[in-house]
């Protein structure tokens, strides 16, 4: 029986190139099912229109032209309350949190209702959340601190609450979009362990992921998107990994280089004062931890250390939302705002040079669709991450620093972003300053690394010093460093 | 749909009516044809404001009513916009056109110059020209009067005084009150308190109350305000406490019986009317025209409604007074010429 | 062509709206629809007087939108124009009354009038600005205080120690008649000594101005940022206390042209309330125009078209009243300001089918 079934989906989004309008398909003609009780995948870069799909679903985007059947009923949604009523549970890449609630008030405020009335009338009181909540955080092994402000909380808790929240109505079908981006390893595992759980509990799991191996450890099936159509829909048994990357990036990917060890160590010039060590020239230095452990401390210190050294930097920052594009601008825009010096003369745009040089960019780095005058937020998330490293890095940096450059990216731009950041080491001399919560990104790229745990930072280590095991007690914190 | 076809039904009973009325009243009009076409400029106060432009307005409506003139009346939007609202008077070939406050002297005087052919009234401005008539009170004579009748009822020795807007023509309310009541009883303290500065003052009985009510409660028994709109919040604080309080401008006796003495009338609709009047038969003179005890133009109101609050001995003196004054046997002090 | 014509043309639809909607109402109330509309529509431009008055609220109104539109692009929501043009009218008017320079050159004189009117304009709403960086305290509420101790202080200074002497109104001498330049300026002549005066140009140039520079040039760029994403323009490096002081320096520097407008183009004096609240129509202004630099030119001649008709209504009409029109005004408002939400679900239904 199929729980969810998509027929001839389209969606499109109109953009205004040069004063004329142009369609930009964000899915077109999706056509596949998902069978009950099953996991399914749904993989594709990204732009491919998982996102956009899973919105449809949950009620929060509309649908241009084809229908939906949920357990072979008709779905017409017409706001997320819908998806509510038919059980569909959602847990968003970007969280849908207010930052100045406590966690508490936003369990009240999501509590599931009863009726329309129930929650104007009646308050939920604290111990029925934590009832509530505990043989789920029992399950998941998690500990809520239901007084701590959403602000105050990192990232990975952040996405906890959004799954705890998703799992308070007892969904039917959950849908997971981009789930581990922002986990530690520890937590991936536990996470793929979970939802291999729900499944045996008879639940229906949606999962939105590029990380093809987590794909294969738990997924049944897997829908294969690419620039919005279906390339592939099926059982896992018939598809191996390679074919699923080939899939979806539509060529075969190359095999990453490792090249450190031609490069040639200088001690570089620049101090910084959240690091007791000094960071060589043409070195890629990894900061490995769990997120919310002081990262952001450690950041926000450097930038304003490099700044007062007057560096000439690259910020590829933690929260591109946030920190990294002003949504409402064109790209264009965020060029020649970023770029002053070389686009603008005496305060006068030089127009048909930032043109000139902003679509190379864009073709260069392949991000999608190249238009200049497209408003920034109208780009998927990796393809504005993608832009957001070709800005910083087209300054030409002595020093960059790339926290969490590949956090919800696909695998091509993935790979992109990995090129650059290497090349700039190793062509250019320059150093990076690596931090991420992903293991296999710090040792991957990384010729030394630390561990922060607990606003303290231990290390430097060399690439071979530490097992994964010693690596994990550190992040852990259990080692104690006199 | 039934609403809809009675408030239709209404409203072509209304609409035939209108049509009959306007039929009648031309045919009227036509006949009698002697009614000049008269523009009149109130200011922000607006035609409600129960003091001033009220009383500039019922003049008016009784013109109206009497004579049979034309009327169109309007009130200021901004200061910006009285020198257009008298210039499109004059286009539109009004033959008088009245201006009320003294804060429309400066659009008077403009738009005068450039109509000679239209003849202009302005009440408590002073300007001068060939085609203007200035209606001007003697507020000085009305408030000694009051300030008698103050002294006369006050058992305390203390009178207060409330004005409007800080300005000369208030200043002149006030220096008669006091001569008035220094006249009755040497000895008398007299309170004064301004309530601002600005035209919000005419405005604001909740500041009139406060000030009142300290007044009060530095024994002053009797009250007068020259302060419009404001005045009632006199009214309200003077019978809470059981004291006396006069009004201003128009006969406000009957705003509170048994705790309003008496009024002291400004009487511009009698002023309004008798421009009015002299344009209809075409004996408007330029002139600086003043209005004072002698010609009633300023009196004190005696009704029904303070007739119990006074004894015939008191009433005889109050009028004797106005007879001296009259005749010139008691001199008033006027701020304006003794400033 | 089509495209390119869409966008100018909800605003024009909702205003014609708007009238038609005022004309519906105007039968409860005895009136002739027709008259009314012609009221509305034409009192702007009856006569050459009437126009000139019509182009004067136009320029308070260009100044006054400039000054709100400008704070907005930085995400400020700046509603002190009011007080900003209170204080500076009351600085020109008592500068200028008083020959407070002693210098010959009449020039020189003006010129240091208008640069000392302009300062305190632009340094009166950077006290704002400096509240908002130093202290965090929001716009709003430190504007609203701010117009009303500008205002009293104005009123303060200006009755106590500038009053015009020849006359009971609260206000300040006349400006001395070397001083008066703008009195008899080629626009006055020709509009028949209506209030309009050469700062019109001033404000249509202002506009011009800022649209350029806005599309050619990167000054306005970090206050634009900055209003799309504080958080970014910081870990930019933009310097936050350098955009808010522009923003906001900027803004009051039109809402002191505003008071130059009144004071040396129309009375030659301090009139104590002689503004129609230009500084809160300002943000109407500001808003139906969308910001746009241009579309504020527009806009503003919209609603001084309307404030000068609704003010004719009164006069014209049998029965409606000064109160009245403000509701007729606020219909045409509210319609032209629904017409670009109303237009776009239209031609977003359009697209589907």
């Amino acid at each position: 029986m199929n729980a969810v079934e998509f027929s001839g989906i389209s969606k499109s989004y109109v953009v205004d190139h040069n004063g004329e309008q142009q369609h930009i398909y964000a899915c077109r003609d999706v056509e596949f099912q998902i069978q009950k009780n099953t996991i399914h995948a749904l993989i594709g870069e990204n732009g491919a229109g998982k996102s956009t799909l899973m919105k449809m679903l949950a009620g929060v985007e509309t649908i241009d032209r084809g229908e939906i059947f949920i357990h072979e009923k008709k779905y017409q949604p017409k706001s997320a309350a819908d998806a509510h009523q038919y059980k569909i549970g959602i847990v968003h890449q970007h969280f849908l949190l207010a930052e100045n609630l406590t966690v508490l008030d936003h369990l009240i405020l999501n509590w599931p209702k009863e009726n329309v009335f129930a929650n104007i009338f009646k308050k939920v009181s604290k111990t029925q959340i934590q009832n509530g909540i505990s043989k789920i955080e029992k399950k998941f092994n998690w500990n809520f601190k239901l007084t701590a402000k959403i602000k105050d909380l990192s990232v990975g808790e952040q996405q906890r609450l959004e799954i705890l929240k998703a799992l308070l109505v007892n969904p039917d079908i959950l849908i997971f979009d981009e789930p581990t981006a922002v986990l530690a390893p520890q937590e991936i595992a536990d996470f793929l362990k979970f939802i291999l759980d729900l499944k045996a509990q008879g639940q229906t799991i949606i999962l939105i992921t590029h990380k093809l191996h987590e794909v294969e450890q738990v997924a049944d099936f897997v829908t294969v998107l690419r620039r919005g159509q279906v390339m592939h829909s099926g059982s896992m048994t018939h598809v191996s990994v390679d074919q699923m990357a080939e899939l979806m990036i539509g060529q075969s990917l190359d095999k990453l280089e490792v090249t450190q060890n031609k490069k040639v160590y200088s001690e570089s010039k620049f101090v910084f004062s959240a690091l007791s060590f000094k960071l060589y020239n043409s070195e890629i230095f990894g900061i490995a931890g769990i997120d919310g452990n002081g990262q952001s401390e450690l950041i926000a210190q450097t930038i304003e250390d490099v700044k007062k050294q007057k560096i000439n930097y690259a910020d590829i920052s933690e929260d591109r939302l946030k920190f990294s594009i002003f949504s409402g601008l064109t790209l264009l825009e965020h060029m020649v705002l970023t770029h002053k010096s070389k686009f603008s003369k005496w305060g006068f745009v030089l127009k048909t040079k930032a043109q000139k040089m902003t679509e190379k960019l864009l073709t260069d780095w392949d991000i999608r669709p190249p238009e200049l005058n497209m408003k920034i937020e109208n780009l998927s998330g990796g393809n504005q991450q993608k832009f957001v490293v070709a800005k910083e890095m087209f300054k030409d940096p002595d020093f960059i620093i790339a926290a969490y450059p590949t956090r919800g990216v696909d695998l091509l731009a993935q790979q992109t972003i990995y090129k650059s950041l290497q090349t700039a080491s190793t062509e250019k001399n320059k150093t990076v300053l690596l931090i991420s919560s992903d293991l296999d990104e710090i040792l991957q790229l990384s010729d030394r690394y630390a561990i922060i745990c607990k606003n303290t930072v231990y290390g430097p280590f060399l690439k071979d010093q530490l097992t994964q095991t010693e690596i994990g007690r550190y992040m852990a914190g259990s080692v104690h460093v006199e | 749909m039934n609403v809809m076809k009675a408030i239709n039904k209404q409203k072509k009973d209304s609409f035939s009516l209108a049509l009959v009325v306007f039929i009648v009243s031309s045919i009227i009009w036509s006949v009698s044809s002697a009614g000049i076409k008269v523009g009149l400029v109130l200011d922000k106060g607006g035609k409600d404001d129960k003091s001033f432009n009220s009383s500039a307005y019922e003049g008016a409506m009784k013109a109206v009513k009497n004579l049979g003139i034309e009327l169109k009346y309007v009130e200021a939007t901004d200061s910006n916009s009285l020198e257009s609202l008298h210039r499109n008077f004059a286009q539109k070939k009004y033959d008088l056109i009245i201006g009320i406050g003294f804060a429309q002297a400066d659009a008077v005087k403009k738009v005068s110059a450039l109509f000679p052919e239209t003849h202009f009234a302005i009440v408590d401005g002073n300007v001068e020209g060939p085609n203007i008539r200035t209606l001007l009170f003697q507020e000085h004579e009305g408030s000694f009067l009051m300030g008698a009748a103050a002294a006369m009822k006050s058992k305390t020795g203390v009178v207060g005084f409330i004005g409007g807007m800080d300005i000369p023509l208030i200043r002149r309310f006030q220096k008669g009150y006091e001569a008035g009541a220094k006249h009755i009883n040497p000895k008398i303290v007299v309170l004064n308190n301004f309530i601002g500065v600005t035209g919000e003052a005419w405005n604001n009985p909740a500041k009139a109350k406060e000030i009142a009510l300290a007044q009060i409660s530095q024994k002053a028994d009797v009250i007068f305000h020259a302060a419009g709109a404001s005045g009632s919040g006199l009214f309200d604080a003077a019978a809470d406490k059981k004291v006396f309080a006069i009004g201003v401008d128009s006969n406000q006796n009957w705003i509170k019986p048994g705790t309003v003495l008496t009024s002291m009338l400004k009487r511009v609709d009698v002023a309004v009317y008798d421009t009015i009047e002299s344009a209809q038969n075409k004996k408007f003179k330029a002139e600086k025209a003043l209005f004072g005890l002698k010609d009633q133009g300023v009196d004190w109101a005696q009704d029904v409604n303070n007739e119990k609050l006074w004894t015939a001995a008191e009433k005889t003196k109050m009028n004797d007074l106005k007879k001296s004054i009259v005749s010139g046997k008691v001199t008033v002090p006027d701020y304006y010429k003794t400033k | 062509m089509w495209n390119k014509f869409k966008n100018f043309l909800p605003p024009w639809m909702g205003l014609l709206f708007g009238l038609v909607l005022c004309c519906l109402i105007t039968p409860f109330f005895s009136e002739q629809p027709w008259h009314v509309f012609k009221v509305l529509v034409s009192s702007a431009f009856q006569s050459k007087y009437d126009f000139g008055l019509t182009l004067y609220y136009v320029t308070c109104l260009i100044f006054t939108g400039l000054s709100f539109a400008i704070p907005l692009r930085a995400g400020l929501f700046h509603i002190g124009s009011e007080g900003q043009l209170t204080l500076s009218a009351m600085v020109a008017a008592c500068l200028a009354a008083t020959s407070f320079f002693k210098i010959d050159s009449v020039f020189m004189n003006i010129s240091f009038v208008f640069l000392i009117t302009l300062i305190s304009g632009a340094f009166a709403a950077l006290i704002i600005a400096l509240f908002k960086y130093f202290r965090g305290s929001h716009e709003v509420v430190i504007a609203i205080m701010l117009n009303f101790i500008f205002s009293a202080l104005s009123l303060w200074v200006t009755v106590n120690y500038f009053q015009n002497p020849n006359s009971q109104n609260p206000e300040s001498a006349l400006i001395p008649e070397n001083l008066q330049i703008f009195i008899n300026d080629p626009l006055k002549i020709y509009f028949e000594k209506s209030p309009v005066s050469l700062f019109f140009v001033f404000a249509v140039v202002c506009c011009l101005i800022l649209f350029l520079i806005e599309r050619k040039t990167t000054w306005l760029q970090k206050i634009n940022a900055y209003g799309k994403n504080r958080h970014a323009s910081r870990r930019h490096g933009f310097s936050e206390l350098q955009i808010l002081m522009t923003a906001m320096g900027l803004a009051g520097f039109f809402s002191a042209c505003a008071a130059l407008t009144e004071i040396f183009g129309n009375s030659m004096q301090y009139k104590i309330g002689f503004s129609p609240m230009f500084g809160f129509l300002g943000i109407a202004v500001s808003l139906l125009a969308r910001q746009n630099f241009l579309g504020i030119l527009f806009s503003a001649f919209l609603m001084a078209a309307l404030h000068k008709g609704a003010s004719d209504l009164d006069l014209e009409t049998q029965y409606l009243t000064r109160d009245f029109s403000k509701v007729l005004q606020a219909v045409i408002i509210f319609s032209v300001a629904g017409s670009y939400y109303a237009f776009n679900y239209f031609s977003k239904k359009r697209n589907k089918s």
